[in-house]
């Protein structure tokens, strides 16, 4: 290995973490945001 | 969330997004090799700015510890823990890409000087942090004794900031830069900032929805209400 493919790991490594976990923030919220929807429905079908 | 605030949060995480894959552009395609170090020194561009933003992300769950102790308010222990997480994140990061850069430049993956080892500390005080948080039920409680972890905790970061400037070693104290070298640094920091920033907003605002789930309630998940058709009576 020379010093561009460390260099090249070290980026590829932070950029999938970093990515990754804003990826999973916004997963996480559009699947509260349905959740929350699907919960509304029947309430508002009952009231 | 009104459609302004989407559109702006839309438009915050694009330029967000495009300045990051910017600078990576710019640091191999214009930014010059530094004589000394050679290619692996790019590394540098992105060890420094998110070394920077983990002592910041720290500094926002000092602060916030500090709110709550002072106001006991929810919103200031969402707010540490969710700059906690980032925290940790971030603090991953800036020891796995010194260890890569480390391996190159001195042949070995870890060495345990002052620096090296202050920051590990630092990684396991907000691990433990994250990892102590639920096994306490109460809310308040909870908030509470994160809120005085989180205001020790922090005493390490000027620790890791100064052991390299009173305890010199193997860790580099400052390198020569070139001009484009300093307008890179400079771009990398803005587009880390802003995606750091970025970060503790998204998982603030998530651990704000969970708390309102979980209000009142103290349960991990919502209770399910049986619905009775009027025929099962019978």
């Amino acid at each position: 290995m020379n010093g561009t493919d460390y260099a090249v790991a070290a980026y590829l490594i932070t950029a999938l973490l970093l990515w990754g976990y804003a990826g999973s923030l916004w997963y996480s919220g559009l699947r509260m945001r349905n959740t929350d929807a699907n919960d509304a429905g029947p309430r508002s079908d009952m009231s | 969330m009104t459609k302004l605030k989407k559109t702006l949060m839309t438009g915050y995480w694009l330029v967000t997004l495009a300045l990051f894959a910017f600078a990576i552009a710019v640091v191999f395609a214009w930014t010059p090799i530094e004589a000394t170090m050679g290619p692996v020194q790019k590394i540098f561009y992105l060890h420094l700015p998110i070394a920077i933003n983990t002592f910041l992300a720290c500094l926002v769950t000092f602060i916030a510890s500090v709110g709550y102790l002072w106001q006991r308010r929810q919103f200031w222990d969402d707010l540490a823990v969710s700059s906690a997480k980032v925290a940790v994140l971030l603090c991953s990061i800036v020891l796995l890409t010194g260890m890569i850069w480390g391996h190159s430049a001195w042949g070995r993956w870890w060495t345990w000087s002052p620096r090296l080892t202050f920051s590990l500390v630092l990684w396991l005080l907000y691990v433990a942090y994250l990892v102590i948080r639920p096994s306490i039920e109460s809310r308040e409680r909870r908030a509470l004794v994160s809120a005085v972890y989180g205001i020790v905790a922090f005493l390490d970061v000027p620790l890791v900031y100064l052991s390299v400037k009173l305890m010199p070693d193997i860790h580099p104290t400052s390198i020569q830069l070139a001009p484009e070298m300093k307008l890179t640094l400079l771009l990398c920091f803005v587009s880390v900032t802003l995606l750091t920033v970025g970060l503790i907003a998204a998982r603030y605002r998530l651990h704000r929805i969970e708390s309102a789930v979980g209000a009142g309630l103290d349960l991990p998940t919502p209770t399910k209400v049986p619905i009775t058709q009027p025929g099962d009576a019978a």
